[in-house]
C-alpha cells in the first residue's frame, strides 16, 4: 500500500470509532470542502485534511476527544514517509 | 445495592436513596417538562460531589454548543467540574445535517453508529452515567421495523456499558404512555413521569416514579420547582 493510501486508511480505521459506518462519509465530505476531492494527497495536505477533521470532531464531541484524536493521527502522519 | 442520587432535593427519600446504579431508567414526559435538564442535573451534580467520574450525554437533536449554553445558564458550566470529571456531549444533529448533504442519509445504520463510540469510550474508562436524548429523534432516524425487539437490544447494548442510563422519551400533554410504542416502559428498569398542569395562570410541572425496579417507592405525583440552588420536590 502507498503511503497515502496508508493514512487515508488508519484516518478512516480511527473515525470509525467515533462515527461507525460514517467515517468514510465524512472523510469525502470534508477532502471535497478542501478540493482535495479525488487527488492524491501529500503529508501537507493531510495535516490541513486533520485540521479540518479536528474542527468537526470538537463540535461534535468537545475539545479533549478533538485533542486526543489529532494529536493520535498527527503523530502517525508525521512519521509517514512522504 | 448502590445508589445513584437524582439530587432532587426531597426526591431521593421517596425511593429509599435514589435509583439503583446500572438501571435504564426512562425520562418522560411532554415539551418543557425538563426532561434533558433534569438528566443533565443529575448527571452533573454527580461528577461536581463525587468530584471524578465519567459522563457521555447523546444529543440527537440539538447540538453541542446550544444544550451546553443552556445548561450554562441554569449554573451548571461543564468546564468548572473538577479536572477529574469527563463529561461527554456527542452531537449527533450535527453529524446528521453532514450526511444529509452528502446525500448518503438514508443507508446509515444510525443505532449502530450512535452505539459505537460509547462503546470504544467504555473499553477504555468507567461510563457512570449514559444520556440519550431522545428516543423520539432515534424513532425518526433509526428504521423501526419490529420496536420492541430493536428496543431490547438497544436497552441490554446500554446495560452492557455498565452505566446509569437515562433514555428520554417525549410524551404528549396528560398522556399515559411513556413512549411512542407504549413497550418502552416495559423494557425499561424505571420510569421517571414529569408532567405539566394548567395552574391558574400557568403550567405547574410535577414528577412521579411510576417504575423502579428494586426499590418501594410511592407512585405520588410531587410539584417539582426548579431555581437556581436545582431541583426540588414539595412533599405532600
Amino acid at each position: 500500500m502507498c503511503s497515502d493510501c496508508n493514512i487515508e486508511a488508519v484516518l478512516e480505521k480511527k473515525l470509525e470509532r467515533l462515527v461507525d459506518g460514517l467515517s468514510r462519509t465524512i472523510l469525502d465530505i470534508h477532502k471535497k470542502k478542501l478540493g482535495f476531492e479525488g487527488k492524491r494527497l501529500s503529508k501537507e495536505e493531510y495535516i490541513t485534511l486533520l485540521g479540518e477533521l479536528k474542527k468537526s470532531i470538537e463540535k461534535f464531541a468537545g475539545e479533549r476527544i478533538a485533542n486526543e484524536m489529532y494529536d493520535d493521527l498527527m503523530g502517525f502522519i508525521e512519521n509517514s514517509a512522504g | 445495592m448502590e445508589y445513584l442520587k437524582t439530587y432532587v432535593e426531597g426526591l431521593d427519600e421517596k425511593i429509599k436513596g435514589g435509583i439503583p446504579k446500572k438501571h435504564v431508567v426512562l425520562i418522560s414526559g411532554p415539551t418543557g417538562s425538563m426532561k434533558s435538564t433534569l438528566s443533565f442535573y443529575i448527571a452533573y451534580r454527580y461528577l461536581e460531589s463525587k468530584k471524578r467520574g465519567n459522563v457521555i450525554y447523546v444529543s440527537l437533536e440539538q447540538s453541542r454548543d446550544s444544550l451546553l449554553n443552556q445548561m450554562k445558564s441554569l449554573n451548571m458550566d461543564i468546564e468548572k467540574l473538577p479536572s477529574n470529571c469527563e463529561f461527554n456531549v456527542f452531537d449527533w444533529g450535527l453529524v446528521r445535517k453532514m450526511v444529509k448533504e452528502s446525500g448518503n442519509y438514508g443507508d446509515v445504520d444510525w443505532v449502530k453508529a450512535i452505539e459505537t463510540p460509547i462503546k470504544e469510550y467504555a473499553r477504555d474508562k468507567t461510563v457512570d452515567i449514559l444520556i440519550l436524548d431522545s428516543l423520539n429523534a432515534l424513532y425518526a432516524i433509526a428504521d423501526m421495523v419490529n420496536p420492541r425487539n430493536q428496543l431490547f437490544f438497544l436497552f441490554e447494548s446500554m446495560r452492557e456499558v455498565g452505566a446509569t442510563t437515562f433514555v428520554i422519551s417525549e410524551t404528549s400533554y396528560n398522556s399515559m404512555k411513556f413512549g411512542s410504542y407504549d413497550v418502552e416502559g416495559f423494557l425499561a428498569d424505571g420510569i421517571i413521569h414529569l408532567s405539566m398542569e394548567r395552574v391558574g395562570r400557568t403550567l405547574g410541572r410535577y414528577i412521579s416514579i411510576i417504575k423502579m425496579r428494586g426499590v418501594k417507592h410511592s407512585t405520588d405525583y410531587y410539584p417539582l420547582l426548579v431555581d437556581e440552588r436545582g431541583f426540588r420536590i414539595v412533599s405532600h
